[in-house]
């Protein structure tokens, strides 16, 4: 029985199809092909096809051991592919670790024989097993999603609930991200790419409820805010009503105290460390991994009073304490006592000077800083928002919690614009984008919209004329209806008054509250004889005259043109209605010659100045270099995907399909090389597995630091045979770079060429290397004459030789940085090495030089002259109990020079530094593929030639 | 009647073609391996993309195939085996192929998802480099045949093919219809290395199943209608002393064709866009005009 049975029984019809399935196996590689490769697997010869998208596939290849956030997104994987679908682990150890994916259905050793008569078995399987009567969902964390509201325009507002922009007032729309997202290790939009769902509404498991890790009362069968707190619901199961319950082995998890993304469903030790997992509940995961486990007091929700460390039950109701955190220490250093005050989270006007209870909840008071003089005068040109002190990037416009972290919202300002530090106030006007009629001397809210006004020098006598700086008005920004003749503070919410120029003359005189309506600038057809906001998009509705013939007479300025907010093309010197759309044509400024100067110098269209351009609406996002824009998409190229090396997470902002801004992560890098003390050899073991794509190297340089820091000296026999297992490495690693780059470009005879020659050297010995000599002679030849190769790589992914980063290996000998670290060393030396360059640094001149090195290291090797009875494993042979020092040594690996320093004890090794090519590499991404068509930032980031595994965080 | 015996052919003739393609790109000549591929469809699940464009979604795939069987509708394999006749048949073709970037397009939006918005964007412009070399030089033949009759444009190339008559414009046409059919090295929009499947990719089940049906039965398509273009269609010689009879002459050579157009993608790595809609433009456009002028000229010799 299949874990990824379809539901159904098996009739006539479907045993035909379980059959044919069971024919017809695409396989989606996970981590990897290159791993597999690395392996010496050829899964095309084992009779599966491997396919280019999980949606394709039937059988889900899991090749080695995979890390824990792997894990995740491998689960991500298994749940897009179309059932039946099977999971295949290659495997040493006897029950892979797979959470949270369902346990494996079929499991073979690392070895093409194993892996042919693991399909034998697989067909089998599938045939028997595809459909099944009873079959349950397959749900994991990491699939969860949750709502959030951002505003269009301003994509850093970010809301729970949703509401307005506390900027400009429009109505937020909700976007999806990952629920766990202090737990998850890919933070970015799930919306459509090969992280997405797209089943979720079949995945979606309706045994598990959702509840508030501060109001456990509150239950809901969906993921979603708490209605009485804002805070994400958090997953619970079913059977119990309350978190603490659950402290059992059966239903809880079990984490590593030393490295917390390690998480497990059973007990067992940790794979970093080895130190025993210890249990913790699941549900309160997001507010526990801010909680040292020395920062963290119980308490009990009814009686605040009652405080432990540790979790009990309240001796005064019996309910299960609530675990809270400390004061976090830099609350304090904010907070002075004479400054500070207490308020309840959840009744924001109960506010006391000394710390208590809230009378009306019995929730302890939080402190918070009172708000001073100081604070209140900044906060009369702009709006207050709150934030968490810990996540700046969380805002909301009420106090609260942030929803990450728990900890109380703390207000600020609204950030100041940049422009408005460098403006001198007397060059500078202040003008709302919507409306340009709207202009103040200073900083404000627009009294139309509510926007915040910008900086803008001053423009020509012609807008003089409009302002007349004796007739002034004040007026409350945020009650823009306030509006009174002398200064004073604002009725309803004691802020100083702003003075304000009155409006253009004309219209001034008509503006009689009386004959005033209020109108959205998007939805015409809303109109309300009060202020207000749009019951269709949230804006502040404007005033406007209610169309009466004789204002034409009291138009003083013969220039004022009235045209169409919708069509700004449609320009009329009197009032009446848009040919084009029949609204009411507003009053405005007619553009002058001025305007049109400044406008066609910037390359706008003149048109586009108007109300509700696209100019001005999109003002705040971001530009294209070539000047069309197009849909802004965030896209994860990522883990798995075929063509990139498994296990980089490359999410790419795509304007369309040029890059405009890359982030690059690695899931599979190890960050702490050692936590305790462990004996040499087994230091070199944990080295070797460290990459699987390149061990020896790994075990190489840690057998040579070992050696320094012993002091040993090996024999010129035995540095030889090291050379030739280097080499071997080297001439393996390019030639699996080579796969994926064919794959990447599409390059099939090269993909299948390379990887048998992969597969050759692999298990080749010295003699067998020479007799490769002319296929690899062959193959050079033949890719420089390949139509189409040069023009796909000439020009891409141009490394300039002069970065600040230390780059190493091809990558920097292709922009002609000679660095070699071969050339060093004496063996080396002695067979006349000299180090390989190009000069272009593009991805052709990368190409070339791993060419060029691989035709070099069967030279090297061809040199060398081993004797082919000699093993080509490498190791230390002398016992290390006694010996204690400091060692370091460097080694060129195939992707560059890695350096590891440690120390020695006793033959323990207590302290280790490794850095590493690729942590180097990782850096230049950025810069390489800014501004570069897709399928060219695709290519440079493959001809890094980037091992996920060996970056270093 | 003759309706059945085309479809029947297409159907056939998709059938070798993906035999073919798994032969060329995995060493593996497996015959019964398509049967259990379309079974195989039948009996996975489908699922749809959270929020679809539904019309567009459903729709792009069926077009392919509806456009790439409108095609086959005017091309003949023997003098009376054409579904119909119609007096603009060679312009008709080029109508029909048009839609191929309709569904593309509609493959690509649909899904809301952003692979397979990508992909639907290169193919247009794919079809902005492609679209004027499959245009010139049906006009070219058509010039010679002095008819835009499919069958009168094979029976023109009684005396000489036209591969021979008109080798530039036999060359432009078969890589644009390389390019039309989003064969590699013209295959950004399933590029299954940048776009982990592209256009594809958002697709399972019975709808796979028809995009890729639809895809094979274009390529059938235009390697048919290059063959009556270009190679003189159910003409055939004496060879060895038998006389083929003409839809084996067809057959034959639309197989020949098919297997050159799968073959040469395998040897290149994919094309860049820029470079693609570059070339086009300032070399094919010139040549394609350059061979319209010359058969011009040798039309009034050599008719």
């Amino acid at each position: 029985m299949i874990a990824g049975a379809r539901q159904g029984k098996m009739s006539v019809f479907k045993r035909l199809a379980s059959f044919s399935m069971s024919q017809d196996l695409g396989v989606y590689v996970v981590p990897g092909t290159e791993i597999t490769r690395a392996y010496g697997l050829d899964i095309e010869a084992a009779g599966m096809n491997i396919v280019a998208s999980p949606r394709h596939a039937s059988v889900l290849l899991i090749a080695g051991d995979m890390p824990a956030a792997l894990c995740d997104a491998a689960a991500v994987i298994y749940a897009q592919m179309p059932r039946p679908r099977v999971l295949f682990s290659l495997t040493t150890s006897t029950t892979p670790e797979l959470s949270p994916l369902p346990p494996a259905d079929i499991i073979a050793g690392l070895s093409q024989q194993e892996l042919v008569q693991g399909v034998v078995q697989l067909r089998k399987a599938l045939a028997e097993g595809a459909f099944h009567s009873d079959v349950s969902d397959f749900n994991a964390p990491v699939l969860q999603i949750r709502i959030e509201y951002v505003c269009p325009m301003h994509p850093e507002v970010i809301q729970d609930k949703p509401g307005s922009c506390p900027k400009c007032g429009m109505n937020l729309m909700p976007r999806e991200v990952q629920a766990n997202a202090a737990h998850n290790h890919t933070e970015h939009k799930m919306e459509s790419d090969d992280h997405s769902s797209h089943d979720h509404s079949m995945t979606h498991d309706t045994s598990v409820n959702y509840t508030c890790p501060m109001h456990p009362e509150v239950v809901q069968s969906k993921p979603g805010s708490c209605p009485k707190c804002g805070m994400n619901l958090e997953p619970q199961e079913k059977e119990t009503e309350h978190d603490h319950q659950h402290m059992d082995h059966t239903v809880g998890e079990y984490t590593c105290p030393m490295h917390p993304e390690v998480i497990r469903s059973k007990p067992g030790s940790c794979p970093e460390c080895g130190m025993n997992l210890e249990p913790r509940e699941i549900e309160v995961k997001h507010v526990h991994q801010h909680m040292n486990h020395a920062a963290v007091e119980y308490t009990c929700p009814m009686h605040p009073e009652v405080v432990q460390s540790e979790p009990g039950s309240c001796p005064e109701c019996g309910m299960n304490l609530e675990p809270r955190e400390i004061e976090v220490k830099h609350d304090h250093q904010h907070m002075d006592h004479a400054a500070v005050e207490y308020t309840c989270p959840m009744h924001p006007e109960v506010v006391q000077s000394e710390p208590g209870s809230c009378p009306e909840c019995g929730m302890n008071l939080e402190p918070r800083e009172k708000e001073t003089e100081h604070d209140h005068q900044h906060m009369n040109h702009t709006v207050v928002e709150y934030t968490c002190p810990m996540h700046p990037e969380v805002i909301r416009s009420e106090p609260g919690s942030c929803p990450e972290c728990g900890m109380n919202l703390e207000p600020r300002e609204i950030e100041a614009r940049p422009d408005h530090q460098h403006m001198d106030h007397t060059a500078v006007e202040y003008t709302c984008p919507m409306h340009p009629e709207v202009v103040q001397s200073e900083p404000g809210s627009c009294p139309k919209c509510g926007m915040n006004l910008e900086p803008r020098e001053k423009e020509t006598e012609h807008d003089h004329h409009h302002t007349d700086h004796t007739v002034v008005e004040y007026t409350c920004p945020m009650h823009p209806e306030v509006v009174q003749i002398e200064p004073g503070s604002c009725p309803e919410c004691g802020m100083n008054l702003e003075p304000r120029e009155i409006e253009v003359k004309h219209d001034h005189q008509h503006m009689d509250h009386a004959a005033v309506e209020y109108t959205c600038p998007m939805h015409p057809e809303v109109v309300q004889s009060e202020p207000g906001s749009c019951p269709e998009c949230g804006m502040n509705l404007e005033p406007r005259e209610i169309e009466v013939k004789h204002d034409h007479q009291h138009m003083d300025h013969a220039a004022v043109e009235y045209t169409c907010p919708m069509h700004p093309e449609v320009v009329q010197n009197e009032p009446g209605s848009c040919p084009k759309c029949g609204m009411f044509l507003e009053p405005r400024e007619p553009q002058s010659s001025h305007h049109d100067h400044t406008a066609m110098e910037s390359g706008m269209n003149h048109d586009d100045s108007g109300f509700m351009s696209m100019i001005d609406v999109t003002k705040d996002l971001p530009r294209s270099g070539d000047g069309l824009p197009m849909d802004w998409l965030d896209v994860p190229f990522g883990p798995f995907i075929p063509g990139l090396p498994g296990g980089l997470l490359l999410t790419l902002t795509l304007d369309g399909d040029t890059v405009a801004a890359a982030n690059t992560n690695t899931l599979v890098g190890t960050e702490t090389l050692l936590c305790h003390a462990i004996s040499a050899n087994d230091f070199i073991e944990k080295l070797t597995a460290l990459d699987p794509l390149t061990p020896n190297s790994y075990r190489l340089l840690a057998c040579l630091t070992i050696e320094n820091a012993a002091g040993i000296e090996v024999d010129t026999s035995t540095a030889k045979t090291r050379l030739v297992t280097l080499e071997r490495e080297r001439i393996v690693s390019h030639l699996s770079w080579l796969t994926l780059f064919a794959e990447q470009t599409g390059f099939d005879w090269l993909m299948q060429r390379a990887s048998s020659l992969q597969k050759s050297f692999t298990q080749a010995d010295v003699t067998q290397i020479i007799n490769l000599k002319k296929s690899v002679y062959d193959l050079s030849k033949r890719l420089q004459r390949t139509p189409l190769l040069k023009s796909r790589t000439t020009g891409v992914g141009r490394v300039p030789a002069d970065t600040e980063l230390t780059l190493s290996g091809p990558v920097a000998r292709a922009s002609g940085i000679s660095n070699d670290a071969r050339s060093n060393n004496k063996i080396y030396r002695e067979l006349g090495f000299t180090a390989v360059t190009q000069v272009n640094g593009d991805v052709r001149a990368r190409l070339q030089l791993r060419l060029d090195e691989i035709k070099q290291s069967i030279e090297l090797i061809q040199k060398a002259n081993v004797s082919v009875n000699d093993t080509l494993a490498v190791s230390i042979e002398e016992p290390m109990d006694t010996i204690s020092g400091q060692g370091q040594a460097v080694i060129e690996t195939p992707r560059g020079q890695a350096q590891l320093q440690l120390t020695l004890d006793k033959g323990q090794v207590t302290s280790a530094q490794l850095q590493t090519p690729s942590t180097q590499h990782l850096l230049l991404i950025e810069q390489l593929t800014s501004q570069q068509e897709l399928g060219d930032a695709l290519v440079t980031v493959g001809s890094l030639d980037l091992s996920p595994w060996e970056i270093r965080p | 009647m003759n309706t059945l015996v085309i479809l029947f052919f297409l159907l056939l003739g998709a059938y070798f073609v993906a035999v073919l393609e798994n032969w060329i790109s995995k060493g593996r000549f497996q015959l019964s391996a398509p049967l259990y591929a379309a079974v195989a469809f039948l009996g996975r699940e489908s699922f749809i993309p959270r929020k679809p464009d539904q019309i567009f979604y459903e729709v792009g795939p069926v077009l392919l195939l509806l456009s790439a069987v409108l095609a086959a509708a005017v091309i003949p394999l023997t003098p009376d085996l054409i579904i119909t006749d119609l007096a603009t048949g060679a312009l008709f073709i080029n109508a029909a192929l048009v839609y191929v970037l309709v569904a593309l397009l509609m493959a690509g939006w649909g899904p809301d998802g952003a692979y397979a918005m990508i992909g639907g964007w290169r193919f247009l412009g794919q079809l902005i480099a492609y679209a004027m070399l499959i245009v010139m030089p049906i006009t070219a033949v058509a010039m010679r045949a002095e008819s835009l009759l499919t069958t009168q444009i094979v029976t023109s190339q009684l005396s000489l093919w036209n591969i021979a008559y008109q080798p530039l414009g036999f060359a432009l046409f078969f890589v644009a219809s390389m390019a039309l059919a989003f064969l590699p090295p013209f295959n950004m929009m399933i590029a299954k290395g940048e776009l982990a499947g592209g256009v594809e990719a958002e697709y399972s089940g019975m709808r796979l199943g028809i995009f890729r049906l639809g895809r094979l039965v274009l390529i059938v398509t235009l390697a048919a209608a290059t063959v009556i273009f270009y190679l003189g269609g159910w003409q055939g010689f004496y060879l060895f002393g038998f006389e083929l009879p003409p839809w084996a002459w067809s057959t034959v050579k639309i197989l020949i064709v098919t297997m050159a157009m799968l073959l040469i993608g395998r040897y290149m790595p994919r094309i860049r866009e820029t470079h693609l809609l570059s070339w086009c433009w300032m070399i094919g456009i010139p040549l394609a005009l350059l061979n319209i002028f010359v058969v011009g000229v040798l039309v009034l010799e050599f008719p």
